[in-house]
This record gives C-alpha cells, sequence and structure tokens, in this order.
C-alpha cells in the first residue's frame, strides 16, 4: 500500500516516452522555469519572516500556489518538545490557525511520525488521524508528508492530502519537498536569530550589571567594550577606555609586585592558546592609586573562523577577601598573645613552685597570682569561643518575647553587687514595647556595657541607662534617632538603650578601633587595663546577629556613650556581618546617632 | 650587683620575673610603658634590660632601636614577646636585640639567658 515516489516517476517516464520529444522539452522547460520562479519567489517569502506563525502562513499559500492540494497543514516541534503539533492548515476554502484545543483533533500517524520521510499511502488515515468533527475537511483520499529539515535538524512535518484518488504528480512532490527545505532553513534561521538577539539582550545585561570588572578586548588586544564596574577600576569613563590598548588601561602585575609584560600576561595568551586563563594578579589602575589584588579571568570567544576573535576577561576584586585575609590573621595572632601571657604566668609559677623552697607566704602569694590567672585564661578562652560562635552564627538564638524594662532592672541589680558600681540612673519607660530577641544575650550585652562603664568611670560618678522606642535605618544608611531622649518613632520600628558614662572619654584614634576584638583603652597610662578585651565585640555582634546596630559615641574628658538599637521583631542578619567573621577589623563601623 | 630593668604591662609578668630571679641577686628596675621604660635606662643606665614587644606608648621594638641608637648601644636587650612569629624574631634583629624569648618561658631558661648575656658567653635564644 505504501507507494514511493520512485514508482510514480517510472510511471510518469513511461508517459513521457509516448510524446514528441521537442514539445515534450520546451512544454518541460517552461514549466520548469514557472515552478523554479514559484519556488524562489515562496524561499524569498519565507526566508526573510522571523515570526513563526506569518512563515508558516507563506509557506501554506507557497504551497498552494504551487500544488492546489486540497489539504496542506504544518505540524512542527516546539522548541523544547519532541511532539509534533498542528500549527497551521490550508484549505481550498483558505488558511486556517488552529486553536489551542483545535490543534490535537488533527494529528499525524504514528508511521507518519516514526518513519519522518516522505510518504505516500493509499488510504490517508495513515498519514492524517482526524478526530470528531471540529473541521469541516474535506474527505482525503491520498496524503503524504514531507520532513522539515536543516542543518541536521527536524522541525516537523509537512502534510498535503487531496479528494481525488490519483497518485500526487510527481514534479509537485518534488516541488513541495523543495518548499519544506525552504520553510524548515527559514524556521531555523528565525530560531537562531531570535535566540541570538534575546541572548544578546541578556548578554549585554549581564554585561553592565555584573558586580565584577568585565571587558572585551580584539585580537589586536584593544578594548572592546567595558561595564562600569570596569570602568570603574580603571579610574575612567567607558568612552575613554574603548578602542585604548587593553595593557594601558589595566596593567598587571605579578602578585609579588613586579611588572607583568603584555606577551605573557593573559590576555594575549588567552588569545594565543585558545583557552580560559585564570590567575591571581594586581591590577594597576595607575595615576598614584593602589594595586588591587584580583583574580582575573580571561576566556577566548571564537570568531566564525574557529579563531579566537576577541576574549573576554573578567576582574575580580580580592581587596576585601585579604583584607578579610589579614584581619583573620591579626585576630589568631592577638589572641594567641592573650592567652599566652597568663599561661606564661601559670607555667612559671608552677616551674618555680616545683623547683624551689619557698616561705608558705611567698608560696600563698604566688598560688592565688596562679588563681588569678586561670580565672583569666578560663574567662579569655569562654569569651572568645562566645564571639566566634555568635560571630559565625553557629549558635542559634533563642528568641522569646523580652521587657526590656525587666532585662535592664535585672542586669542594673545584679551589677549593683560589684564592689566599685558607681550610682545607676535607669530611665525606661513602663510602656516600651516588648522585644523578640534571646534574653540571655541580651543580658549579656547589656552586662558587658554596664561593665565597661564602671571599669572607666570615676568614683561617685553616675552611669545612666535609658532605653526608648526608636527607628530603625537600614543597614549602611546613618543611624536614626536612639539618641538618649530621642522621642520619635517611625518604621521598622525598634527600641534602642543607651549607657552613658562620665568617665575620661575615648578620643577618636581608639574610638574608631573600639569594637576590634582585644582592643582596649588603658584607664591610666601604664596601668594594665581591666577584662579580656572582648566585651565590647562580643555586644556589637549579638547585637548585630538581632539585626540591630550598635555605636558609641564620646567626649574625651566627659564621658562617652555606648547605645545599641534593635527591631521589635528579630530581624535579618547584615549581610556585611559574614564577611567580617571573627575580626570585626578595621571594617567595622562606628554608627553615631545623627 | 648588677640592675635589670623589666618592662612588661602585666604586673603578673614583672612579679614571674622578679620570683625567677630570686630577689637579692639582683637590683630590679620596673616598667609598664615604653616612654618610661626609656626614661628609666637614661636615668638608672641598667646593666640588662628584659623587654616586652606588646607594651603601651612606643612598643618593644622601638623602645629597643632607641636604646641601641641613641643611649647607650652597649646595654644588653632582652626582647621577650607573646607573638612568637618569624617575623617578630627578624624585626628584634634588626632593632639590635641580643636575645628573643618568646611567652610561655621557663623562668630557670630566662635565669640562665639573663646571666649568660651579662656574662657575654653567647646563648641560643630560648
Amino acid at each position: 500500500m505504501v507507494a514511493n515516489v520512485h514508482t510514480q516517476e517510472r510511471s510518469q517516464s513511461a508517459k513521457r516516452a509516448a510524446e514528441p520529444p521537442r514539445q515534450l522539452d520546451e512544454l518541460q522547460l517552461l514549466r520548469t522555469a514557472a515552478q523554479s520562479r514559484a519556488l524562489m519567489r515562496a524561499g524569498m517569502a519565507v526566508l526573510t519572516e522571523l515570526d513563526e506563525q506569518v512563515l508558516l502562513s507563506k509557506g501554506l499559500e507557497a504551497a498552494w500556489s504551487l500544488v492546489r492540494a486540497d489539504l496542506t497543514a504544518f505540524f512542527l516541534a516546539g522548541e523544547h518538545e519532541s511532539e509534533l503539533q498542528l500549527r497551521a492548515l490550508r484549505t481550498a476554502q483558505g488558511q486556517h490557525v488552529p486553536t489551542q484545543s483545535e490543534a490535537p483533533l488533527i494529528s499525524l500517524s504514528e508511521e507518519a511520525v516514526a518513519r519522518g520521510c516522505q510518504l505516500e499511502v493509499q488510504d490517508p488515515r495513515e498519514v492524517l488521524i482526524i478526530r470528531g468533527d471540529g473541521y469541516v475537511l474535506p474527505r482525503l483520499r491520498q496524503a503524504f508528508t514531507v520532513p522539515l529539515e536543516a542543518r541536521g535538524q527536524r522541525f516537523g512535518v509537512l502534510a498535503v492530502g487531496k479528494v481525488d484518488t490519483g497518485p500526487f504528480r510527481c514534479d509537485h512532490v518534488e516541488m513541495l519537498r523543495c518548499l519544506a527545505n525552504q520553510v524548515a532553513l527559514a524556521l531555523d534561521n528565525a530560531r537562531r536569530i531570535k535566540r541570538a538577539l534575546l541572548e544578546s539582550q541578556y548578554g549585554r545585561q549581564l554585561l553592565e550589571n555584573v558586580a565584577d570588572a568585565l571587558l572585551v578586548v580584539d585580537g589586536e588586544l584593544r578594548i572592546v567594550h567595558v561595564n562600569p564596574a570596569a570602568a570603574a577600576l580603571a579610574g575612567r569613563p567607558p568612552a575613554r577606555l574603548r578602542g585604548r590598548p587593553v595593557a594601558e588601561a589595566f596593567g598587571l602585575s605579578t602578585e609579588s609586585g613586579a611588572p607583568l609584560p603584555l606577551e605573557v600576561g593573559p590576555f594575549s595568551r588567552a588569545l594565543r592558546e585558545g583557552k580560559v586563563i585564570t590567575e591571581r594578579v594586581l591590577l594597576e589602575p595607575g595615576r598614584g592609586r593602589p594595586a588591587v589584588p584580583v583574580t582575573v579571568s580571561v576566556a577566548p570567544a571564537k570568531g566564525p573562523d574557529a579563531r579566537a576573535a576577541y576574549v573576554v576577561g573578567l576582574f575580580h576584586d580580592l581587596s576585601r577577601e585579604k583584607r578579610v585575609e589579614r584581619m583573620k590573621t591579626e585576630f589568631v595572632s592577638v589572641a594567641s598573645h592573650e592567652i599566652r601571657t597568663p599561661l606564661t604566668a601559670l607555667q612559671g609559677f608552677t616551674e618555680l613552685l616545683l623547683s624551689r623552697e619557698v616561705s608558705p607566704d611567698v608560696q600563698r602569694n604566688w598560688l592565688s597570682l596562679m588563681n588569678e590567672e586561670s580565672t583569666r585564661l578560663a574567662r579569655l578562652i569562654e569569651e572568645l569561643l562566645d564571639l566566634t560562635r555568635v560571630e559565625s552564627g553557629r549558635v542559634a538564638l533563642q528568641a522569646e518575647r523580652v521587657s526590656m524594662h525587666d532585662l535592664v532592672g535585672r542586669v542594673v541589680a545584679l551589677m549593683e553587687t560589684h564592689a566599685k558600681a558607681p550610682r545607676f540612673e535607669v530611665s525606661v519607660p513602663d510602656d516600651l514595647p516588648e522585644i523578640t530577641a534571646d534574653p540571655g544575650k541580651l543580658t549579656q550585652v547589656l552586662a558587658n556595657l554596664l561593665s565597661n562603664a564602671i571599669n572607666y568611670a570615676p568614683a561617685g560618678s553616675c552611669v545612666r541607662i535609658r532605653a526608648r522606642p526608636a527607628c530603625l535605618a537600614p543597614p549602611g544608611i546613618e543611624h536614626l534617632g536612639s539618641l538618649p531622649g530621642d522621642e520619635g518613632v517611625a518604621c521598622p520600628a525598634g527600641i534602642s538603650v543607651a549607657v552613658a558614662d562620665q568617665g575620661m572619654g575615648i578620643t577618636p584614634r581608639h574610638l574608631r578601633r573600639i569594637f576590634e576584638p582585644f582592643y582596649r583603652v588603658r584607664a591610666n597610662e601604664g596601668q594594665a587595663p581591666s577584662g579580656t578585651g572582648l566585651g565590647l565585640a562580643i555586644a556589637k555582634a549579638v547585637v548585630e546577629r538581632h539585626g540591630g546596630r550598635m555605636w558609641v559615641e564620646s567626649c574625651p574628658g566627659k564621658g562617652s556613650v555606648f547605645g545599641f538599637c534593635l527591631p521589635l521583631e528579630e530581624g535579618p542578619r547584615h549581610p556585611s556581618e559574614g564577611d567580617q567573621r571573627s575580626a570585626s577589623g578595621p571594617s567595622s563601623q562606628v554608627d553615631r546617632p545623627s | 650587683m648588677k640592675t635589670i630593668l623589666v618592662v612588661d604591662d602585666e604586673p603578673t609578668i614583672r612579679m614571674l620575673v622578679a620570683a625567677s630571679l630570686d630577689g637579692g641577686a639582683y637590683h630590679l628596675l620596673e616598667a609598664g610603658d615604653g616612654y618610661e621604660a626609656l626614661e628609666l635606662v637614661r636615668r638608672e643606665q641598667p646593666d640588662l634590660v628584659l623587654l616586652d614587644i606588646a607594651i603601651p606608648g612606643l612598643d618593644g621594638f622601638e623602645v629597643c632601636r632607641r636604646v641601641k641608637t641613641e643611649i647607650s648601644p652597649h646595654v644588653p636587650v632582652l626582647l621577650l614577646t607573646g607573638f612568637a612569629q618569624q617575623t617578630h624574631r627578624e624585626r628584634s634583629r634588626e632593632v639590635g636585640a641580643d636575645g628573643f624569648i618568646a611567652k610561655p618561658f621557663s623562668p630557670a631558661a630566662l635565669v640562665t639567658l639573663i646571666e649568660c648575656t651579662l656574662a657575654g658567653t653567647p646563648v641560643a635564644s630560648a
């Protein structure tokens, strides 16, 4: 029942032989010329079209003008699925674009899909399956399909049917095959162009918005394009970078500072070797600006002839990472120093006690020194663990509703038992809203601030604690409100707590670093500072963990105010916090109330 | 009796050094910061300076450098530090220190180092 085209061709040539040769040649020539023109017109029409539906519609018109089949239909696979779906059809009555519910009513037979080749059958049901009566369609007697294939990819099928029983004419089949090729090619082009447009749009957006510096460099190592981050890194507007040699605007040196000649630089190597080059280098922005440690990644982009026509370079600024790294090293170094001091005393006096005969009085004296030092060591280790735990976020907050009024009362009562305790003056409104926070951690914050005040408060002075409703500014924006006495409430709502002492105050030099771990200001020069130097760092970390902010302001000679504000509901951690990790370091921001 | 200047901001460490040196044998001077240390070196002309690096005011390196270049190049200076990094060891050589001892130290080793330094016998730093 499957009659292939070759059989048909044989019957055609048998007919041809019976006609007079000259007439046949002329007729044939004329017809072929007309068909070629029609095909060319059809090709032009579809090849210039980018809209898929319009393209199919033009294809159907061309098929109609060439063959006038009783039914012509395009079945296409979607861009991401393989199942063929009816996309457009034409009968003698005209074109029809099936709706979503109509499309499944006509489908291709499994054989037509599976064979995917030119197929001619006696019974059209072997090609087309028509369900229900959604369409008024001619009763087909003959049908065949032509695959739509271009550049090795199959897009779908062109299906043709007719009502009379005779076989399709050989030249009609041939023309529809040519048309199908052109439609397939046009579809492929349209899809590629659309994708390329989309990609270049994405690409451009990506290029513009990526945080890292990105630049495109041509085969002569001249800058073709820079994104804003790259322009900022070079310190020149993009217009003054385009066309310049890359080495001029983005001079590189090795990590140790030795200049990196252009020939061995990542841009030349990526071009020459045609592979991605990634290196850690120093970027020299020139004009007296400091070198920036970066990771540079240069990827070759293939040109039409498959050789790298240009390269795309990406600079990832490592200054921040380096700073964090340095801060961590410094933190470890200082922490080990702090631990060594009590350890020295413990080890030293132990050795002396074991190796010498000393009087009971001396012995007692040494033992009490050792006792003090071991207490100090234990406290130091505990606080170090506390700080790293809070800063790394490994410990979950035990959040509950907390009344700041009660909490301040409890901590002050505890601190009043301190031998050196000054007078406390507490001002917390009864109706201060409750907050969601970890009461244990907040007690620690307040206790640390109060012991700090006690350490520096002169005898007989007064330490004032005030809590107020406050407005919280988003991180990064200068802290608003929360000055003692500031009554303003705005969103997002929070509360502020301030501890003011009448101590010696802190000079700006110290103030800048006051929240750094182990940073201590001596009450008197020459006198060893008390405490571990971690109290304020821990307080700041805890407050930030709650989504709040810590600040300090001081007037040398008059006193200092340490304060913090917390959101009513436990807020998100600040994004910057993670990078600061175990050292609040130089980047620790000292927020001052405006 | 030889005079030794002990410079450390931690009173406990000063006490440990004093206890290690067994009272009576030396005359001990104590300072808690860098400026006080320089002042005492000038005024008292000690026979040896035991100098902690992390002290307030001028740090130990700077005090050592000034002692060696401005006051008396012949006064032996031993540096004491809780930072046991190689850079500190190198730095202490650069500023002309005669010895380097890291915390925590053994009192016996400290005494040996001090005695050898005073006697002019070369000794490996503890």
